[in-house]
């Protein structure tokens, strides 16, 4: 068909709608002059009351209905647009945080300082838990190291049997206290505060020691058949030599 | 907050159609017992009426005051003639019956439209025409709903609604081409 014939038929057919336009218009006009208003409060044609109840309850629960859907949908396209939204601000936060160093560094301390603490609590309580205490003496079913040279004035105010390590702690009436302690485990990682202390190399029992000096506390750490700990307020000779006494119980 | 705002709305929206129903509903029960002769029937005609209209209320607020009387006659007066047909099939002439004799096809628009007293044949023949042909016209072209919503007023098919439509405009296209064909031939 030529373009122009097609123009002549899309022609016709807006005619043809146009014809049917005011066909409806006069319908609609037809309507409204065979319904006055006047007609409307006609007595005959009152509605009973019951219908009137009714239509008004029907009315109601129709609202309620569109109500419910409308707070549905509203909800539903609030929520995905605030998910889409914490997903984006928690994207964008993360890829700050890897990118800038201080933030990552900071970030992977505090997850870190966490976790210490958490393990720091954890080891705590266990050990509260399985601890078996006595006074002044050495306990007869003691199955551990014991020195056998205590300095003078010092006597055993506290054993401590763990899991992990027994501990015998002196003190004498001036209040300075010796601590002995001997570890089970063979994953121990012992530190010893050397920082500004006196240090030397010593041996006992043909073993390497650590001896430290520092503020007039003597801490010596060395390794024999377990790794043992002897720590006080006391002289560094007498230290050693009680050091050098220890036996097996 | 968004509770608040959507039960105002519907607040708002009950009014409307509660105002809707107070200012409508004789008239519409009025056109209906016409129609129907049954007080029951009628009530019936005006409830499923309404029922459609709440359910496009969106559409209908907003048209003017006599627009949307017209447009409740016309929801109210096919609800009514369906029922009419359901109750009394076999007597009824349905509007499947009515096309029978409609030609497909017949007069050139241009011969039904180059009068200058076509408007005046329009605005009489429309009044000829079987009111649901009327009406579902005026709703098509006057009111100027799609056929879904058409579909959704009337409570019928959408495929219903397209026949219906084909029909009511071969139907009165007839009615104005009998007019031409007598005038020719005076």
């Amino acid at each position: 068909m030529s373009e122009h014939e097609s123009a002549k038929v899309q022609a016709k057919e807006k005619m043809l709608e146009a014809l049917f336009e005011y066909a409806a218009a006069c319908h609609v006009e037809n309507i409204i002059a065979e319904n006055p208003i006047e007609d409307d409060s006609a007595p005959d044609f009152a509605l009973p009351p019951e219908f009137d109840r009714k239509m008004k309850k029907l009315i109601a629960r129709h609202d309620r209905k569109e109500t419910f859907n409308k707070i549905r949908k509203r909800t539903v396209r609030f929520l995905s647009k605030a998910a889409i939204f914490l997903l984006v601000l928690f994207g964008s936060f993360t890829i700050v945080v890897a990118s800038v160093q201080a933030l990552r560094v900071k970030a992977l301390n505090i997850i870190l300082n966490i976790q210490n603490q958490y393990t720091s609590i954890q080891t705590k309580d266990e050990n509260n838990g399985q601890t078996k205490q006595a006074t002044e003496q050495i306990p007869p079913n003691w199955s551990g190291y014991v020195p056998n040279y205590i300095p003078h004035g010092f006597k055993v105010v506290k054993t401590e049997e763990r899991d992990m390590l027994n501990a015998i702690y002196y003190s004498n009436e001036q209040g300075q206290t010796i601590r002995f302690t001997q570890y089970r485990s063979s994953d121990t990682d012992l530190r010893v505060d050397t920082e500004d202390a006196t240090v030397q190399n010593i041996s006992i029992h043909n073993s390497d020691a650590l001896l430290a000096e520092k503020q007039g506390l003597v801490s010596i750490v060395w390794k024999e058949e377990f790794l043992f700990s002897l720590i006080g307020e006391v002289d560094k000779a007498e230290m050693i030599k009680m050091a050098k006494s220890i036996i097996r119980k | 907050m968004l509770i608040i705002f959507a039960a105002t709305q519907n607040k708002e929206n009950r009014s409307r159609l509660e105002a809707l129903y107070e200012e409508h509903a004789s008239r519409m029960y009025k056109v209906a017992y016409r129609i129907l002769n049954d007080e029951h029937l009628a009530q019936d005609a005006v409830q499923e009426a309404f029922i459609n209209i709440s359910n496009n209320l969106e559409k209908i607020i907003g048209t003017d005051c006599n627009k949307i009387k017209a447009l409740f006659v016309i929801i109210v007066r096919n609800v009514s003639i369906d029922i009419y047909r359901l109750r009394r099939k076999q007597y009824s002439v349905s509007i499947e019956e009515i096309e029978e004799d409609l030609p497909e096809s017949g007069p050139s628009v241009e011969e039904i439209l180059m009068n200058n007293e076509t408007f005046t044949r329009v605005a009489e023949k429309i009044k000829e025409l079987h009111p649901s042909y009327a009406d579902i016209l005026s709703l098509k072209f006057f009111y100027h709903y799609e056929d879904e919503e058409i579909s959704r007023i009337l409570n019928i098919t959408p495929e219903n609604i397209r026949t219906r439509l084909h029909r009511a405009r071969k139907s009165l296209i007839k009615l104005l081409s009998q007019e031409q064909e007598a005038t020719n031939h005076e």
